[in-house]
């Protein structure tokens, strides 16, 4: 088993992840042992307050010269590194990103997007369709977190399968994020709505989940959905390579006798 | 591949049965229209799942085997699923050739079969149907009008949405695809009037599902047994003519034992019964 994380706030001084180059490597050696194969960094990005981006590559550059001139430490078979951002969602974002082209993800044209923790967007659908047409292709970021997708969830899931897919976190499937995010992340698993599984991590305890995510999603969907959800499909998206659509599956209620 | 296996019998199979009944389709709809050559049709059905995608992928790929030059475009904007059946991405599409005119080539794909070319439907917008009444998918349809012989358009069904009944005035004619036993009658009668009110050309109506063992025939069943007669291999003939020629033999055999062998059987009964007779005559007389 190994993984691709697309999903992490490990790059130092840029958000409120790790705070200095020593704790970043640090989080980078725990996650080889965690067997992770590459790490995409995602810091916050809001549009009215973006950061800067020449600054978010010069820093991967230095972590990735650091770690192949690094002999001693246990990363010394290197991690690939790549780079992102996580936008906030917006009703200006397709317009944005067709201006910064360099915040998708890694080598390809996917974007991480952020919902809000208690709102529920309702241009979310117009959004989508318009970041596809401008030939970007959205990722929407743990949205079993959000507050209203929690108590409506097919309603709200239908308008983000249409156009994107679904990442959740390995955290919430573990019952870190509260039992309402469980509960959720567990059906949207059930009805394979899933396209990928990262660990937003914010600290050196965000690979400890990681494990015990895949022992779950493994019980539910066997190994090959897992190996895909974990591996392949974000390895496809930072290459920037075709993913298979997800479709609804209905399931009918029980009538009550 | 499932999917494909399913759906695309006229291109795995083309000597079968069912692809002869949608050649038959063809040329009904050749010959359908004398003043004015249809070009531009839309399948649509009045209820979902009647079978609009299979019935216009089959269809397109028996124009496209006749050597005219076909376009399939998927014009379901709700539930897309022609790139599902020629194993196609969604990237490129209707959506993107609506918004960008001038790009309309690079949204084309060119399938396996030849002659046979794919839009497929594109990013999905939130509102379909007025995509479809702008003025730039008039302008997109003229256009490829010029270079092709048919264009075939899916849509989503009549009754819930409007699409196909907005693309209908803008096309040369609409076909009905209706699902024997399925829909309620009201609801056929319902939608072919959503057709009227706009004018449109209503070509015909395609009857799917039909189960024909349960409906004793005579048409569909004399068919079926000359098709058999004229396509099937010459051992299944032979087989056949073989167990034909059996039960016949039989049935003389029959006949012919029953009609001889009665007679004669009677005649030496009375024979036999005029001779016993008489000897037991003679017995009782020499005692």
């Amino acid at each position: 088993m190994k993984y691709v994380d697309i999903h992490t706030h490990i790059l130092y001084n840029s958000d409120d992840g790790s705070e200095s180059i020593e704790q970043s490597l640090e989080i980078l050696t725990i996650a080889k042992k965690h067997h992770v194969n590459s790490i995409c960094f995602t810091p916050h990005c809001f549009i009215n307050n973006p950061p800067d981006m020449q600054e978010v590559i010069a820093k991967t550059n230095i972590l990735k010269e650091k770690i192949n001139n690094n002999i001693n430490s246990n990363i010394n078979n290197n991690i690939n590194l790549f780079y992102g951002c996580e936008i906030m969602i917006e009703d200006t974002l397709p317009s944005f990103i067709k201006k910064n082209e360099e915040m998708c993800l890694g080598e390809g044209n996917y974007v991480l997007i952020e919902l809000p923790m208690f709102n529920y967007p309702i241009y979310i659908k117009e959004v989508l369709y318009q970041t596809r047409l401008k030939g970007f292709i959205p990722i929407i970021a743990h949205p079993e977190r959000n507050s209203h997708i929690q108590l409506e969830t097919t309603k709200h899931i239908k308008d983000i399968i249409v156009n994107g897919y679904i990442q959740i976190n390995a955290g919430s499937l573990t019952g870190r994020h509260g039992e309402l995010a469980k509960k959720t992340a567990l059906k949207l698993v059930k009805r394979n709505l899933v396209s990928f599984v990262a660990s937003d991590s914010h600290n050196d305890k965000g690979y400890s989940h990681m494990d015990e995510a895949y022992n779950i999603y493994r019980e539910l969907k066997g190994k090959e959905k897992t190996d895909q959800v974990f591996f392949y499909n974000p390895y496809k998206a930072l290459k920037g390579e075709y993913i298979e659509q997800v479709e609804i599956n209905y399931i009918k209620k029980k009538q009550k006798a | 591949m499932k999917d494909r296996f399913k759906t695309l019998i006229t291109f795995l199979d083309p000597k079968s049965n069912i692809a002869e009944s949608y050649r038959v389709l063809r040329t009904n709809l050749q010959f359908s229209s004398v003043d004015k050559k249809l070009k531009t049709i839309v399948v649509t059905s009045a209820a979902p799942g009647e079978g609009k995608t299979t019935n216009v992928c089959n269809m397109a790929v028996t124009f496209a085997q006749a050597g005219n030059k076909v376009l399939l475009i998927d014009g379901d904007l709700r539930k897309p699923r022609i790139h599902r059946v020629f194993h196609e991405t969604t990237e490129k599409g209707l959506t993107l050739a609506i918004t960008n005119l001038v790009n309309y080539k690079s949204n084309i794909v060119h399938s396996e079969i030849s002659n046979l070319d794919l839009m497929l439907s594109g990013p999905i917008p939130p509102n379909p149907a007025e995509l479809l009444a702008s003025n730039n998918f008039k302008a997109l349809l003229e256009i490829l009008e010029k270079t092709y012989d048919y264009i075939l358009i899916d849509s989503p069904p009549v009754s819930p949405f409007t699409d196909a009944v907005v693309m209908s005035t803008i096309c040369d004619g609409v076909i009905l695809v209706i699902s024997s036993g399925m829909v309620d009658k009201d609801v056929i009668i319902y939608s072919t009037n959503l057709f009227k009110t706009v004018k449109a050309n209503i070509i015909g109506v395609l009857l799917n599902n039909l189960d024909v063992k349960s409906r004793s025939n005579y048409n569909y069943y004399y068919y079926n047994y000359l098709y058999r007669y004229y396509y099937d291999n010459d051992d299944s003939i032979n087989k056949k003519s073989k167990r034909k020629q059996k039960r016949a033999a039989k049935k003389k055999r029959k006949k012919t034992y029953t009609y001889g062998q009665r007679g004669s059987l009677d005649d030496e009964l009375r024979k036999k019964e005029f001779m016993e007779f008489l000897n037991t005559k003679e017995d009782e007389e020499s005692k």
